[in-house]
């Protein structure tokens, strides 16, 4: 994919030390349009990176690499994981290589600190990431966020608890403690008493803990109906392996922003089985959009599309489509169009909330199943419910959006 | 509360068992090479991928535990051999950097050679679910790897103590020059010691794999608190490591009742105090 | 600057002049590098060059010249860092203020940590500054009121120079920060060079070679590695502000061991044993990782065997290779 570029910017990186002076201007060239998908594909998120650019790089393929009549080109940047390596990617590909748009953070950290560059230099970011301050303390005009809410996927998966489970009642909370985590925890309160449910403990963990048992022999002593993991990545993965440990099948495990479709595969399918997890994609999501998503990456990949894929093609796909809207490839008319446009994208009917750039979408909850019902390597789940009820207003912590 | 204290204090020790394994590999490879090896952590997930790549051709979980083991002590014996041994005429600094790029490259290597996506294994059908004991569960599988972590360090202590290549290592480690003097080939006894040491970083890695699974960041994650284990328990002790490793998984535990979210600094803290007041750890000698 | 300046202050007068030509070209060469820099890599690059420089350059004040191997100098470039950093986004925007603030807070905390533990030798001392640097850290990621957590410390805003009668003089250009950080490493270089030849900077390192002896001849060993600690901590609080100041975020990896890791990697790259060593290694490690990220998406392992094969066949690191070469052209030329 997408080779020439990259080999340009390694010879040029590789000359700058060099004899020969490169000026930094040189790569911006006119008529082109560039698009960075700075995504990491070393460190804790490694396995997003690849996914990431091959879901960025379809999109475009799918649109003749050129909107507008003007050619389009993707650069790949490794954010390795750490907002320090984000912002510099960031910041070096809009100084030399004239990028004026963005996507691929996987980790909220570096999306956010991304986004600092982004207001400053004036680049359209379309994040993704659970933290609920890209639309809320820290949103920005030039920020747009891809992943739902926490609010919408904590509804969304307790809704389906209720319904399906009438039965269960009391939760056990196990909480990564920091920002994303004590976010997932406030919402657990508020929509616990919006639907009924009693929280009976709570444990704090920190972040990146590989030891969970001592927080597991509380739980299974608490004998809650329902474990809900706030927590989420490489912690939630180990968490519900140590819990597997115990046996304790009365307890079902749920997970509202827990574990998307493309860590499943790192439990072992009696770990999975019976998960009751949100989803901020899933392949099986029946939209026309979807289809031929999944239809063109397994034919070019033999492979099923996970979030980090669905992400990275749904963003590039909306920014086109933006431009075309706005019949411009100028940031601030893109984000012009992007605030007022309704489309059908590839989760289904969706539309950006002006006021905090939140993208509004349906979410999903998927419940996981035993092996012997699984009709391949990847059929992981099937899914259960959607909702998309956004953030009460009144919780939203996003001041007024700045002009251009 | 005190079932609860009782319940916190069976699990810690179990997991400071594995954390005890994991420490005694690094305290014998600094014994011998008198470095903390900033590679220990790679090792160990490298024995986590090797003893999953065993189980999941059919072999049983105790060669895939073999495996992990051997297959270690041979990534460390190349260690020696090709990154440890050239650096050591560059001096001191240059042996922990060297082991800091030898990390870097081994954790690339295993996402190269099993992917980018973490990998997880179930123990086998005979460990699953938890024995009841009244106040507490205890999952089967952390009782059985606790008791194996013991059973291997108490070997390891028999071959040291009471062999004549232990008698060989524990000169080496003691008085490096005059066992030269003697006519050992100390080469060869650092190039073992480095093989037993990192083979048993690479069966705590194959042990943990049905608890943490495979992934190529497990070993930084791992490596932190073995360095607190090692210091804590002495830097020139070579079995303080063991007793402080189930320090660790107790304390560790504890403060989950109180301050889980704590608990990480509470360690570092820990670590502090015992080298400021106790600079060569809770079991060393001056 | 050990065996190589015994033998060169024991011969003869010509060697004497060339090493001070030398000298004289070395600062020529700094200053002239840090203007062609720009010009050559992106602005950003280049401005984390000087940084991470300054950086190194004040780690290497403990480990090249008093022997001090410390795992845990980006706990001061993180303290500075979000010190200025916080007085920054809160409105405080003078220059001269963060500057002290990032010098005070990275020197206190210095002070604090190297009066505990500056007594203590070798791994001892390593592995506590390892473990205060993750002690630091813990803080700083559960202090989130302050210090952002996990997400860093955001809003950060660049810094304004009021001078009297001349008018105030902001940092926002990208540009003129590079001037600002330029200026701050060229001081810098200057003020570690003549410390480290100052008599301060010879007993440092006669106690590096020769601790006990050192001190039987009346030195107070340990007070004087305090003061290189509490130098070097404030420096790297300085290097840290202009971090911050830089991407108008301090983020939360800046603390890590991790970065402490790799400043020490910078160090022994570069060459512990002269002055520009460590910016040369600062310079090589950013852009490497630079240029390796783009060539494979396993970069970290090419770095990795770098670092392994520099410390194999350079044991003095990339600049001790030029200087013996040079000092060897010297010898050849004096001979004739």
């Amino acid at each position: 994919m997408q080779m020439t570029p990259t080999r340009r910017a390694f010879l040029s990186y590789a000359a700058a030390l060099g004899a020969a002076p490169i000026l930094p201007a040189v790569a911006q060239k006119t008529g082109t349009v560039t698009m960075g998908v700075i995504t990491p594909t070393t460190g804790t998120f490694a396995y997003a990176g690849d996914l990431v650019a091959r879901g960025a790089a379809l999109a475009l393929e799918m649109h003749g690499s050129n909107v507008l009549g003007t050619n389009v080109r993707l650069l790949t940047r490794d954010d390795e994981g750490k907002p320090a390596s984000g912002v510099r990617r960031v910041q070096e590909a809009a100084t030399s290589d004239g990028m004026r748009y963005f996507i691929g953070a996987y980790s909220s950290a570096v999306g956010l600190a991304e986004s600092e560059v982004a207001q400053r230099e004036k680049l359209l970011q379309f994040a993704a990431g659970g933290s609920e301050d890209f639309t809320g303390t820290r949103c920005g005009r030039y920020t747009f966020q891809w992943s739902a809410h926490p609010y919408t996927a904590i509804r969304a998966t307790l809704e389906y608890v209720r319904k399906s489970f009438p039965q269960k009642k009391t939760i056990y909370t196990l909480t990564a403690d920091y920002v994303f985590g004590h976010a997932l925890l406030k919402y657990t309160r508020i929509v616990a008493a919006e639907l009924g449910f009693e929280l009976v403990g709570n444990d704090n963990h920190p972040f990146g803990e590989r030891q969970y048992t001592q927080y597991l022999t509380k739980v299974v002593a608490a004998k809650p109906d329902i474990l809900l993991l706030n927590t989420a990545g490489a912690d939630a993965v180990t968490a519900i392996r140590q819990f597997a440990n115990f046996g304790a099948d009365n307890i079902s495990v749920v997970g509202p922003w827990t574990l998307e479709v493309d860590q499943l595969a790192e439990l072992a399918p009696e770990m999975r089985t019976g998960l009751i997890l949100g989803q901020n994609y899933y392949p099986d999501v029946d939209t026309p959009a979807n289809k031929e998503f999944v239809a063109a990456y397994n034919k070019k990949f033999a492979a099923l599309p996970g979030y980090s894929s669905a992400y990275a093609y749904d963003a590039i796909r909306t920014l086109l489509l933006a431009m075309e809207n706005a019949n411009s490839v100028e940031v601030p008319a893109v984000i012009k169009a992007l605030e007022r446009m309704s489309w059908d994208g590839v989760l289904g009917r969706m539309s950006i909330d002006p006021n905090t750039h939140q993208l509004v979408r349906p979410y999903f909850v998927a419940r996981c199943k035993p092996a012997s019902a699984m009709r391949h390597t990847a059929d992981f789940a099937e899914i259960v419910a959607t909702g998309n009820a956004p953030q009460p207003s009144q919780l939203n912590e996003c001041k007024q959006m700045p002009e251009l | 509360m005190l079932w609860l204290v009782s319940a916190q204090l069976v699990n810690g020790i179990a997991i400071g068992m594995i954390y005890a394994l994991m420490s005694f590999g690094l305290s014998i490879i600094k014994g011998l090479l008198n470095i903390p090896n900033f590679a220990h952590g790679a090792l160990y997930a490298l024995g986590a991928y090797i003893c999953y790549s065993a189980v999941s051709m059919g072999l049983p979980f105790a060669l895939g535990l073999l495996a992990a083991f051997a297959g270690a002590a041979l990534a460390g014996w190349a260690l020696q051999r090709f990154a440890i041994q050239p650096a050591s005429k560059s001096g001191y600094l240059a042996q922990l950097v060297t082991l800091f790029g030898a990390a870097l490259v081994i954790e690339q290597m295993l996402l190269i050679g099993w992917g980018t996506i973490g990998l997880s294994y179930s123990p086998p059908p005979l460990l699953r679910g938890a024995v009841n004991l009244g106040f507490t569960v205890v999952p089967k599988y952390i009782a059985f790897a606790s008791v194996f972590s013991a059973l291997v360090i108490v070997s390891v202590w028999l071959l040291i103590e009471r062999t004549k290549f232990g008698a060989y290592l524990r000169a080496g480690i003691e008085r490096p020059d005059t066992t030269r003097a003697l006519g050992i080939n100390v080469d060869l006894l650092l190039g073992v010691g480095m093989m037993m040491g990192a083979g048993l970083a690479g069966l705590a890695g194959g042990l943990a794999l049905p608890l943490v699974g495979a992934t190529s960041t497990m070993g930084g994650d791992m490596l932190g608190i073995a360095f607190v284990v090692l210091v804590i328990g002495g830097l020139g002790s070579l079995y303080g490591s063991v007793a402080a490793g189930v320090l660790v998984g107790v304390v560790q535990s504890l403060t989950a009742i109180a301050a889980p979210a704590a608990s990480t600094a509470i360690i570092y803290a820990a670590m502090i105090g015992i080298l400021l007041f106790r600079p060569q750890g809770l079991f060393g000698e001056r | 600057m050990t065996e190589e300046s015994l033998a060169a202050s024991q011969a003869i007068p010509s060697v004497k002049a060339g090493r001070r030509t030398f000298a004289l070209l070395k600062a020529f060469a700094a200053i002239a590098a840090v203007c062609v820099l720009p010009l050559v890599m992106p602005i950003n690059i280049a401005t984390e060059i000087l940084i991470y420089g300054m950086f190194a350059m004040a780690t290497n004040l403990l480990i090249g010249t008093a022997g001090l191997f410390s795992f845990g100098q980006a706990a001061f470039f993180g303290v500075g860092g979000y010190a200025a950093g916080y007085f920054l986004a809160h409105g405080w925007t003078s220059l001269p203020l963060v500057l002290f603030m990032a010098f005070a807070s990275g020197g206190l905390l210095a002070a604090m940590i190297g009066g505990l533990i500056i007594r203590r030798l070798g791994i001892y001392f390593m592995m506590l500054t390892f473990a205060f640097n993750q002690l630091v850290y813990y803080v700083i990621y559960s202090w989130h009121s302050v210090t952002g957590g996990e997400d860093g410390l955001a809003g950060i805003r660049r810094p304004v120079l009021d001078l009297p009668l001349i008018g105030s003089f902001s940092f926002d250009d990208n540009r003129s920060l590079y001037g600002l950080v330029c200026v701050l490493f060229l001081l810098s270089i200057g003020v570690l060079a003549r410390l480290v030849q100052s008599p301060f900077g010879l007993v440092l390192a006669a106690a590096r070679q020769n601790s006990r002896r050192t001190i039987s001849l009346g030195y107070h060993v340990p007070a004087l590695q305090l003061a290189a600690y509490v130098i070097a901590g404030a420096v790297s609080g300085v290097a840290g502000a202009l971090f911050g100041m830089l991407y108008r975020i301090m983020p939360i990896d800046s603390v890590h061991w991790a970065a402490s890791a790799y400043v020490v990697f910078m160090v022994v790259i570069g060459g512990q044993r002269s002055m520009l060593g460590p910016v040369i290694g600062a310079a090589v490690f950013i852009w490497l990782q630079g240029l390796f990220s783009l060539a494979w998406t396993r970069w970290p392992l090419l770095l990795g065997l770098f670092v392994i094969i520099i410390m194999t066949y350079l044991p003095q690191g990339l600049v001790g290779l030029a200087s013996q070469r040079w000092m060897r052209a010297i010898k050849r030329g004096a001979r004739v």
